[in-house]
């Protein structure tokens, strides 16, 4: 960077919350993405940006974004940098806006349940707040623990108990954004408007690329008073979808409602002394003790009536006390050299999910291969499957092998009628995919990104839409 | 530098590919905000280092010593792992190679024109704190003053001796000799060098007594952890005083005059909680002088957050270290006026540094105030 640029940034953030040395630069330039964690085993040739800032008020973010818009400087907005579709690798030559330093909650409204907060407050430090005054946000991702409020938002994330409390879209009543020419944006707090589109979903899964997001107003529940258990074995792996169906067509809402096949079964419940096998689906019910009580019994009785046997408790407690295990296990895994692990996820109605999933298993099974997936965040509509690929190649072939497991994937998924993504966003290898099921959308969603950044300064490259684009 | 780097391999290269998820527990991530300060930041570091594709220079350097070894990020940590370890072993290796951060020298020339790591002349400092039949040597159980209390807050080892002779508790003699600190912030720091030479001499001063009590988690940590880590084996039975004292106020050796009204909250220090797992003696304690039990912050503890004190941190920023303590203070503002009790001169130090204004006592100046 250009000493006169690092001097017009240090009088927008002061000195100490401008970096551009060379470890600071490296770390900014990866985030979670399996393609590049093992790309990077073989070659340390990355795009690294020029300098990384930290604001601490959403005037420094308005400052930031009107300076890089005039020298048509790339911005990239950090949040936790956990994201698995490469959203947070910068371009060469580009400002990193760490958020992390914007983490105050502004406001917690006890008596409309509202709290907002500032978009770089992670996960867990939200999540404590609310619970010190007995409220909860219900947003559990695995990777909760290491990721940020805006990161949520701007992937459009989903948790492990987003059955009942909804994705990150339900959640949210209002923001405050930058635009790129600094102007700051912010939609009403109100339980609902009818004044035109939602501008809230404009910034929803934006993945940087219209403003940056700057402060968000969520609805929160009651912490639960109460959490009831039950997991069911299938023999047959389309009964226990069919249960899921029936379960939320009676409009039941389990907190997690999770069906897992076997290889996901086993790795699952690696750790129990009893651990189930075969297909088990998972119910966890909570909130007012009554009413969990009756849900799962009327879960129950659905279960039971499609043909499974009763496992008790235990399995869906052991599951629900270790739900972010999930997130812990790839480092086991991708420490060896020539190993892979990728996680996709898709989401279908009931009338296409069952094909899918068969077809999906046929597409990726491989040589030396283990692909295990479960279905979870049920709706009356349908649900998501999330799978997991895992396996060895010679060593340098794993972003070959990462490649072909994403391209039949994907080809699987439009074929079969299921979404290229269902939470986390879209990554640089499913843009294509992304044009064909946005169809007309596409070309809207690049008018609007011309139109609310014309100088593309914002996160070059998502969506595929590049600075001139 | 590499065969370190590779004994750590396991811990290294799961933190790498690990979606950071103790990030939020880290101090020193959670008040800067930089993933160079996060655990996943430093492995990544050291994993760049390992492959190859980074220098181990003084950048790299600076960043390993910006964590506070308070193992913290362990309590969250599926797989156990200990990211601190491989940071103290890796600033042993910054500085033999010379590419340790300025302020490492700085304290290595503080440690040796004072012998400690607290300035001023502890041995003489001591000696005028305490009548002398406390450093009579004839006594089977010595009392290891902190450096940090004699510095900076000299009646906690008054009301230390004053508790004792209450309790009657009279075989317990103060320790005063030549090495009147455990070398803890050498060790932190990576100058092996000093601390084997230092740990060599204390440990010879102590290696008579059948017992070694102290106020300081550090001092107890050192010499019962890590002294025998580095080959200095100690015989004596160690405890930190709230471990030595409980089994006394449980025989009723504590006569209470009136118990104290004041509410309290209790901080459990990094090295007494997760590192020693001393819980329960010092709530213990204060049930007793007390007269409503103490509070709890929402974070307690093997859960309990940092005062920023910790692993030589405030030697490499001061200011860092205190906007931690100030985080840690939150929740003690937000309730109604109380005593913060901790058991720990080194966080009793930060907490005062970061709000003069607040009541911070140590464990056993409570207790004096009612005997
Ligand atoms: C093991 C593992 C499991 C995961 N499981 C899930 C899961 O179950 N559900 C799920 O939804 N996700 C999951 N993720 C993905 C990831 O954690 C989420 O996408 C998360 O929401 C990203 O948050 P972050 O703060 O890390 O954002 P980052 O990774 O830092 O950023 C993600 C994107 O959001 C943008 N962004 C961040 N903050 C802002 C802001 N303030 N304003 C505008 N744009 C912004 C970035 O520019 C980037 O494009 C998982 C990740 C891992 C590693
Ligand atoms: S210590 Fe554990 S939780 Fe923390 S980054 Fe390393 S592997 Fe992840
Ligand atoms: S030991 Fe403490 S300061 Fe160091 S990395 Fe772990 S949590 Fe952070």
């Amino acid at each position: 960077m250009t000493a006169a640029r690092r001097r017009e940034l240090e009088e927008i953030f002061g000195a100490d919350r401008v970096e551009d040395t060379p470890i600071t630069r490296r770390l900014y330039s990866q985030d979670l993405t399996a393609l590049s964690l093992v790309d990077r085993r073989h070659s340390a040739d990355e795009a690294l940006p020029d300098a990384v800032v930290w604001p601490e008020t959403v005037h420094e973010v308005s400052r930031l974004l009107r300076w890089a818009s005039e020298g048509k400087v790339p911005v990239v907005t950090y949040g936790g940098g956990t994201s698995l579709r490469a959203a947070t690798m910068p371009s060469t030559g580009a400002i990193v806006c760490d958020m992390k330093r914007m983490k105050r909650v502004t406001r917690m409204d006890e008596n409309s349940m509202i709290v907002t907060a500032e978009a770089g407050i992670l996960g867990e430090a939200l999540q404590h707040e609310l619970r010190l005054v007995g409220l909860t946000l219900g947003h559990f991702p695995p990777a909760f623990y290491g990721s940020t409020l805006g990161g949520f938002l701007a992937t459009r994330s989903a948790g492990s108990l987003s059955t009942r409390y909804g994705p990150i879209e339900d959640m949210v009543i209002s923001l405050q954004a930058v635009l790129p020419d600094g102007s700051i944006v912010k939609t009403r707090t109100a339980p609902r408007s009818a004044t035109g589109p939602d501008f809230n979903h404009v910034f929803l899964g934006s993945q940087g690329t219209l403003g940056i997001i700057t402060r968000a107003s969520l609805r929160c529940r009651m912490a639960p008073a109460t959490r009831t258990f039950a997991a069911y074995k299938f023999a047959d792996w389309n009964d226990g979808v069919t249960a899921m169906r029936l379960m939320m067509r009676k409009g039941l809402l389990p907190a997690a409602v999770r069906y897992s096949d076997p290889p996901e079964t086993a790795r699952t419940f690696a750790r129990m002394e009893d651990e189930p096998d075969g297909n088990v689906l998972v119910l966890v019910f909570e909130g007012h003790d009554r009413r969990a009580l009756l849900e799962a019994s009327i879960a129950a009785e659905i279960a039971l009536s499609c043909h499974c046997t009763q496992l008790g408790e235990e399995a869906a407690r052991h599951w629900f006390d270790h739900r972010f295990a999930e997130a812990y296990r790839r480092s086991p895994v991708l420490a060896e050299d020539g190993a892979y692990m990728e996680v996709i996820d898709t989401a279908a109605t009931w009338s296409r999910l069952p094909t899918l999933i068969a077809s999906l298993r046929d597409a990726l099974a491989g040589e030396g291969r283990q692909v295990s997936l479960y279905v979870a965040n049920a709706s009356s509509v349908g649900a998501s499957v999330c799978l997991t690929v895992q396996g060895h190649t010679p060593a340098g072939e794993e972003g070959k092998t990462l490649q072909a497991i994403w391209t039949a994937a994907l080809s699987t998924i439009r074929q079969g009628g299921g979404t290229v993504s269902y939470r986390q966003g879209i990554g640089p290898w499913q843009i294509d995919a992304l044009k064909e099921e946005l169809g007309v959308g596409y070309d809207l969603l690049r008018d609007m990104k011309r139109q609310i950044d014309p100088n593309g300064i914002m996160n070059p490259g998502a969506f595929g839409f590049d600075r001139t684009s | 530098m590499k065969p370190v780097l590779n004994q750590h391999f396991k811990s290294i290269e799961f933190c790498t590919y690990c979606p950071k998820m103790c990030r939020f527990a880290c101090p020193v991530a959670e008040v800067t905000g930089h993933e160079a300060d996060t655990p996943w930041g430093r492995q990544t570091l050291m994993h760049l280092v390992r492959e190859g594709h980074m220098d181990f220079d003084a950048d790299v350097a600076a960043a390993i010593y910006r964590c506070a070894t308070c193992s913290l990020c362990t309590e969250y940590c599926d797989h156990n792992n200990k990211p601190y370890e491989v940071m103290l072993d890796m600033r042993a290796e910054a500085v033999k190679e010379g590419i340790e951060p300025s302020e490492v020298e700085e304290f290595r020339q503080f440690y040796s024109q004072h012998n400690n790591s607290y300035g001023d002349n502890l041995q003489a400092r001591i000696k005028t704190l305490l009548p002398e039949i406390y450093f009579a040597k004839s006594s089977q159980v010595i009392f290891v003053p902190s450096g940090s209390h004699i510095v900076h807050n000299p009646s906690v080892i008054q009301d230390t001796f004053k508790i004792f002779e209450a309790m009657e508790i009279d075989h317990v003699s103060c320790h005063v000799g030549e090495v009147m600190d455990t070398g803890a912030h050498l060790r932190e720091l990576g100058l092996m060098e000093q601390y084997h030479a230092n740990a060599k001499k204390l440990s010879e001063a102590l290696a008579g007594y059948k017992t070694i009590v102290s106020g300081s988690p550090t001092v107890v940590y050192e010499l019962k952890v890590m002294y025998p880590k580095f080959g200095y084996e100690l015989t004596p039975k160690i405890y930190h005083v709230s471990e030595f004292l409980w089994p006394f106020v449980r025989q009723g050796r504590l006569k209470v005059r009136r118990r104290l009204t004041q509410k309290a909250i209790y901080h459990d220090s990094c090295r007494l909680g997760r590192d020693l797992g001393v819980y329960d003696p010092p709530r213990d304690i204060l049930r007793e002088v007390l007269a409503e039990p103490p509070a709890e912050f929402a974070r307690n503890r093997e859960k309990s957050e940092c005062c920023g004190g910790q692993g030589a941190f405030p030697w490499i920023d001061q200011d860092a270290s205190i906007q931690i303590a100030q985080r840690r203070l939150g929740e003690v503002y937000e309730s109604e006026k109380r005593l913060l009790v901790t058991a720990c001169p080194m966080c009793e130090r930060q907490f005062r540094l970061a709000d003069e204004k607040l009541d911070v006592v140590d464990l056993v100046s409570v207790v004096a105030r009612v005997v």
